[in-house]
């Protein structure tokens, strides 16, 4: 026995059948589970924090001055940089997210750098071609810097304190031709943990970046799980705001035709006729773009095609026997459109809600793509793309977006394609 | 039929009206519009030259309302929306001039007689009202002069407009100059047409001649292995919007391999810059197309009529390619005006990442310069091709379905 009544059983039986759309579905929910997670998953602050004795969960409480933590800054520390600290002093421990950059963070990708057999720099990549080596004095800033060109120290060399240059010598091939001031003891030959940056966008693999950096140097990860987490987002508002107007208008024009009707199908042709990405851009280009603004655009322009199904279910129901039974019962217009319109536009709803959400996907990302969507800050797959589109070379910022977008986007019409089954929508193909 | 296709053109101009005001009514609410734009750019000409040659600072009240009145911006929106129009006389090749202490003032105007001519006209202050006369003193007609004065205006003598009253407007086939490169706007849309009008031309000749045969092969050999590995194919690729592929394929196989050219149009190898667009401009109608012929041809093939035809004897080609074709491609039919849009403007994301210079990259243009004549008239154009288009959809599906009357009051 089942709680629910035999057609509902029978279609969700009919909706897992569909092997795809059913798996689509659970990967769907997974991913949107996973992202419901945030910043546990993904983010630059520990989720639990053991220094000195204190227990600290930077994660839940924000923001923790460097002050607080023993550091000389007051502005909050890079965990990475402390978790190497704390580890080499055994002042405690900590345990970052699985992914430990934000979305919005700039990274410098700072690799070791080696020598060869022959006494060139590498990095992790092979000889450096052209760059600077350097080290790092404690809170992550560089100490002494030399220029490298070809694997050998060539060009400019400096050392600093608390920022500022103090020292500087000049070298041709690894050896000092020039020092400034004369009398300075400074030692220019590289000693310590020497580190090199790597230009953004940076390819895999280094200092943790499993997919590299963009060229902002944001972590592609962070980055791609960040876009998906604003996409959720944006589809918790879009989806009830669009259907919501959707509804109304197009039950009520079905429902009550005439006049009523006739106005609404004239705006309507008018309003679907503006083209929509051309109107978005420009109502975006005017409004400062956050998230709600391009939700609302997007909902000013997208409940046309919703309307006008809603309005021919509602328009077909409004002409049936029961509905005029009711009516000769006293039955007032609230009444009926609660009880018999309503319920028949559900199936409408239920199907053409994973092709709204396709809908959404395209939009946000086409808007990004053109550079009139979310600020640059914000993660978004559709200025990934843009990136991928600028940075040709860079394939790690194309091939995981590319996934992702495309993914997703299978997944959603799949899903559509099981409910339409599933309702028994395209019985004939069967 | 004839009623329903008369009572839907009248409709036409009507529903053009409303989507020509609406956008008219957004161009004139923006900011950064093109007299921000041209004082902007004055300001950055100022800081160039040397600061002490030229005072710079704001533009004076002459030049910000010669500015207004340029762009159409000194009248109301109405009045200015019928100019637009042209349903209402705006002025033509004006000019400003100061009245003299007698009374009297020259102005060097272009003649409408003679293109690329100048002539010049001497205005006297009459009473109240202003006469128009050539310089020997005969009567100009359409020429016309009245005070333009200017709020605080320091200079004493009175500073007056000469115009000649002419409709100028979009039912005399004029959509203005675009304010970006002062060209007519009908120029810069037919400098553009060709290129759009090539591949909207081969992306729907393209997306019909394959998707068609293919459905029909689909659904002949239904359920096959090729139905059904074609089917995940189309499915996936129909989820894929043209633009995401577009990327994906400029860098793989323009970029890496280098196969075809990574950006740009030339009508010396057209099909050679075209083929990659093309591919990714049809996708989204292909695939939908296709599906929709093998369903729609799958329904008719279980339709009792084709069961009657099987049974008095007719031969399967007939019954496919005669009988169930024919209906399978009504619903075809009625997307078929939607293309005509798409024809002229095309898939501007397509063009933008291919840098191709057609009409959709031309509207986008003209949004991001608010170039706002230029978008005016691609959107009249464009929405008389979609207004067209719809009726063309029902004239096709009426032709390919006798059973369809629109004026049968259902």
């Amino acid at each position: 026995m089942s709680v629910f009544d035999p057609i509902t059983v029978k279609r969700f039986q009919r909706f897992r059948s569909n092997r795809m759309g059913w798996w689509s579905l659970l990967t769907l929910l997974a991913l949107s589970g996973l992202a419901a997670l945030g910043p546990l998953l993904v983010g630059n602050r520990p989720l639990v924090l053991r220094l000195d004795g204190q227990w600290r969960f930077p994660v839940f409480t924000g923001f923790i001055s460097g002050k607080d933590l023993g550091l000389a800054t007051v502005a909050e520390p890079n965990y990475r940089l402390l978790n190497r600290d704390l580890s080499a002093n055994h002042r405690g421990w900590m345990i970052m997210p699985a992914i430990p950059f934000a979305a919005d963070e700039v990274c410098e990708v700072m690799p070791e750098v080696s020598q060869d057999r022959e006494g060139r720099w590498c990095d992790p990549k092979g000889v450096i071609a052209e760059g600077r080596i350097f080290t790092l004095n404690s809170l992550g800033t560089r100490q002494q810097v030399w220029s490298v060109i070809n694997g050998t120290l060539n060009g400019d060399a400096r050392r600093f304190d608390k920022g500022t240059s103090v020292a500087r010598a000049k070298l041709a091939d690894g050896k000092v031709v020039l020092s400034l001031p004369e009398k300075d003891a400074t030692d220019w030959k590289p000693q310590g943990a020497l580190y090199t940056l790597i230009p953004s966008p940076c390819p895999p693999g280094l200092d943790g970046h499993w997919l590299g950096t963009d060229e902002s140097g944001h972590d592609i990860v962070a980055r791609l799980f960040g876009g998906f987490r604003i996409l959720l987002m944006a589809a918790l508002i879009y989806l009830p705001a669009v259907y919501a107007v959707g509804l109304i208008l197009g039950a009520s024009m079905g429902y009550f035709g005439g006049w009523f009707d006739m106005f609404w199908q004239r705006a309507i042709e008018i309003w679907s006729n503006i083209p929509f990405l051309y109107a978005v851009i420009f109502l975006a280009s005017l409004l400062e773009p956050s998230l709600a603004i391009l939700i609302l655009i997007l909902v000013a322009f997208s409940w046309i095609g919703l309307a006008q199904q809603l309005r021919a279910s509602a328009y077909q129901v409004s002409a049936r026997d029961y509905v005029t039974a009711s009516k000769s019962l006293g039955a007032g217009h609230a009444r009926i459109i609660w009880r018999h319109i309503l319920p028949n536009c559900a199936t409408v709803i239920l199907t053409t809600l994973p092709f709204s959400l396709h809908g959404l996907v395209f939009s946000l990302s086409a808007l990004d793509y053109l550079g009139f969507g979310l600020p640059p800050t914000e993660p978004s797959w559709g200025d990934l793309l843009h990136q991928a589109k600028e940075n040709w070379h860079a394939w790690w910022i194309l091939g995981p977006t590319l996934f992702c977008l495309v993914g997703t986007m299978v997944m959603i019409n799949s899903v559509g394609e099981a409910l339409q089954d599933a309702f028994d929508l395209r019985r004939s193909q069967r | 039929m004839r009623d329903y296709v008369l009572r839907r053109l009248l409709l036409v101009p009507l529903t053009f009206v409303g989507i020509t005001f609406v956008a008219f009514c957004f161009t004139r609410f923006v900011p950064g519009g093109p007299i921000e734009q041209a004082l902007a750019e004055r300001q950055q000409a100022d800081r160039k030259r040397s600061s002490a040659a030229r005072p710079s600072g704001p533009a004076s009240p002459e030049e910000l309302d010669n500015l207004k009145r340029r762009y159409g911006f000194d009248r109301p929106l109405t009045k200015a929306y019928a100019i637009w129009l042209g349903i209402m006389p705006g002025p033509a090749d004006w000019t400003t001039v100061r009245l003299g202490k007698d009374g009297k003032a020259e102005a060097e105007v272009a003649d409408e007689l003679h293109a690329g001519q100048s002539f010049k006209l001497e205005i006297k202050l009459s009473g109240k009202s202003f006469a128009v006369t050539t310089l020997d003193g005969k009567p100009r007609d359409p020429w016309r002069a009245e005070p333009a004065p200017l709020p605080d205006d320091a200079d004493t003598a009175t500073r007056i407009l000469v115009y000649r009253k002419a409709y100028a407007g979009l039912l005399q086939g004029q959509l203005g100059d675009s304010t970006g490169s002062d060209k007519p706007v009908w120029d810069e849309i037919k400098s553009r047409l060709p290129i759009s009008a090539w591949f909207g031309g081969w992306s729907l000749l393209l997306a019909y001649a394959i998707s068609i045969p293919l459905g029909v092969a689909k659904a002949l050999r239904r359920d096959g292995w090729f139905d059904r590995i074609s089917s995940q194919v189309l499915f996936i690729l129909y989820s894929i919007p043209g633009f995401i592929l577009a990327v994906a394929l400029l860098q793989l196989l323009c970029f890496k391999l280098g196969w075809f050219p990574t950006m740009g149009f030339n009508w010396s190898r057209p099909f050679y810059h075209s083929f990659l667009p093309l591919c990714c401009e049809m996708i989204g109608a292909f695939t939908a197309l296709t599906l929709f012929t093998r369903n729609g041809l799958l329904d008719n093939l279980a339709a009792d009529y084709v069961r009657t035809a099987k049974a008095k004897g007719l031969g399967n080609g007939r019954i496919v390619f005669v009988h169930a074709l024919r209906n399978s491609i009504i619903p075809l039919a009625a997307t078929f005006g939607g293309n005509l849009g798409f024809f002229l403007t095309g898939s501007f994301l397509i063009e933008f990442t291919f840098n191709i210079p057609g009409l959709g990259l031309l509207g986008y243009d003209s949004l991001v310069h608010r170039d706002f004549p230029v978008f005016l008239g691609l959107l009249t154009l464009s929405s008389l091709a979609m207004l067209l288009g719809n009726i063309v959809s029902d004239l096709c599906v009426a032709a390919v379905d006798p059973r369809i009357r629109f004026d049968k009051k259902t």
